[in-house]
């Protein structure tokens, strides 16, 4: 849903290019509810992982590198010791996930913040159906949402299989 | 001494130029985004390396700000988008989305299918990305078929059946259908579970009911504490098996 409002935005800013305060204000939003797309899609994931998550933001990328790997990659050592290859692997593809998220989220909330907090860093045109903020195209924020549910569902996939609570 | 300032004098200090005015970030206390242009000398190595931009954090964190980069590296940008694209059109009916993110010079490739990918596809897929990422000075990659997408894998079946059984084909449907899973028909499952119950991973009682072996507990293993797959199935019969 978010990512449909973030859609409704870019489109919006495109329309109108040629009014130059429009496009940057349509355009950065964008940026922000793509972010907050992502934030959603995470915060799924954070809430099956511990239910009483309540961190913040900025919290999300070091708490997947620490304590969700730490849990996957116990999983894996164990799944290594009884030679079950299949759980190794599905553990393996969720460690490279939870690397891929971090470094998505830790992009995308710097873009938001440029967005919201520095009004003097404006969106550029770049032609076409492009505008970019500090040279991050609104074209690669449109697919953070799409990648922050392929991760997710690889590093949930492994965690049902942890916990068997699949 | 104003925040910009204190970062530039860091910046001076090991011979580095923003790429662009500084990024506040009021999110955190003493919070800033330095942009900077990354390139790569001939070995595929960054330039600034990574061990100049820890240690111009670590100066910065002394004098109370929190500096984090927003890199800029136009190469990294092209031979991802390029990967991408190329990998869509390389294999249009196998490939639905390939999704390419590289970081310090190693390369990252997820392709999701809505098909099975068999091993031999998954071999072309790979040699194709290595033949694409030997142009460039790409230090190593990876590829990750997030195939059969969306089907439960036999592991995934088994962990299901020990917290769920006894289960029958129709609740197991609908409890993979409710986790977002497709299941083709009862037939395919069907199919799945006969193909275990030969593996000896379940066992088929007189109600077509199916319940793990001690084989398949002994492969799917378990852990303590809170989040063990023990306690998922204790919850699970302490619910009335509901």
């Amino acid at each position: 849903m978010m990512e449909r409002v973030a859609l409704e935005l870019q489109r919006t800013a495109m329309k109108r290019r040629d009014q130059v305060d429009d496009f940057d204000k349509f355009g950065r939003s964008a940026f922000n509810r793509y972010y907050y797309a992502v934030f959603l899609i995470v915060r799924d994931l954070m809430l099956e992982f511990n239910s009483r998550w309540a961190g913040s933001h900025s919290s999300i990328p070091e708490m997947l590198r620490g304590t969700v790997r730490g849990e996957i990659s116990r999983f894996r050592s164990a799944a290594n010791k009884r030679g079950n290859s299949e759980q190794s692997e599905a553990a393996n593809r969720a460690i490279a996930a939870i690397h891929s998220l971090a470094t998505l989220m830790e992009e995308a909330n710097r873009l938001r913040v440029t967005a919201d907090y520095n009004p003097a860093i404006r969106v550029e045109d770049q032609g076409g159906e492009r505008f970019a903020l500090v040279s991050t195209n609104i074209t690669e924020a449109h697919q953070w949402p799409s990648n922050a549910t392929l991760y997710v569902a690889l590093i949930q996939r492994a965690l049902r299989l942890a916990r068997g609570t699949i | 001494m104003e925040l910009s300032d204190t970062v530039d004098e860091v910046l001076a200090r090991h011979h580095i130029t923003a790429a662009g005015p500084l990024i506040m970030n009021p999110t955190v206390d003493g919070g800033v985004y330095i942009p900077l242009s990354i390139r790569r000398d001939s070995e595929g190595r960054q330039i600034p390396a990574s061990r100049v931009l820890a240690d111009i954090q670590r100066d910065l964190q002394e004098l109370g700000v929190v500096a984090e980069y927003h890199l800029v590296d136009e190469t990294a940008r092209v031979i991802d988008e390029g990967l991408r694209e190329s990998l869509v059109e390389r294999f249009p009916n196998l490939i639905d989305k390939a999704v390419v993110s590289s970081e310090g010079g190693s390369v990252q490739v997820w392709i999701d299918t809505s098909h099975e990918v068999d091993s031999a596809q998954a071999a072309t897929i790979k040699e194709h990305v290595q033949r694409y990422v030997e142009l460039f000075n790409v230090r190593s990659f990876k590829v990750g078929v997030a195939s059969e997408a969306k089907l439960p894998s036999n592991l995934e079946l088994i962990s299901l059946i020990r917290r769920l059984s006894p289960v029958d084909c129709y609740t197991l449907q609908s409890e993979l259908l409710a986790r977002k899973f497709d299941v083709p028909s009862l037939t395919w499952l069907n199919h799945k579970l006969d193909t275990m119950r030969k593996a000896g991973l379940v066992v088929r009682m007189e109600n077509r009911h199916y319940a793990v072996t001690p084989e398949a507990l002994q492969r799917l293993g378990t852990s303590k504490g809170r989040n063990s797959p023990d306690v998922a199935r204790l919850l699970f019969l302490a619910r009335g098996g509901k």
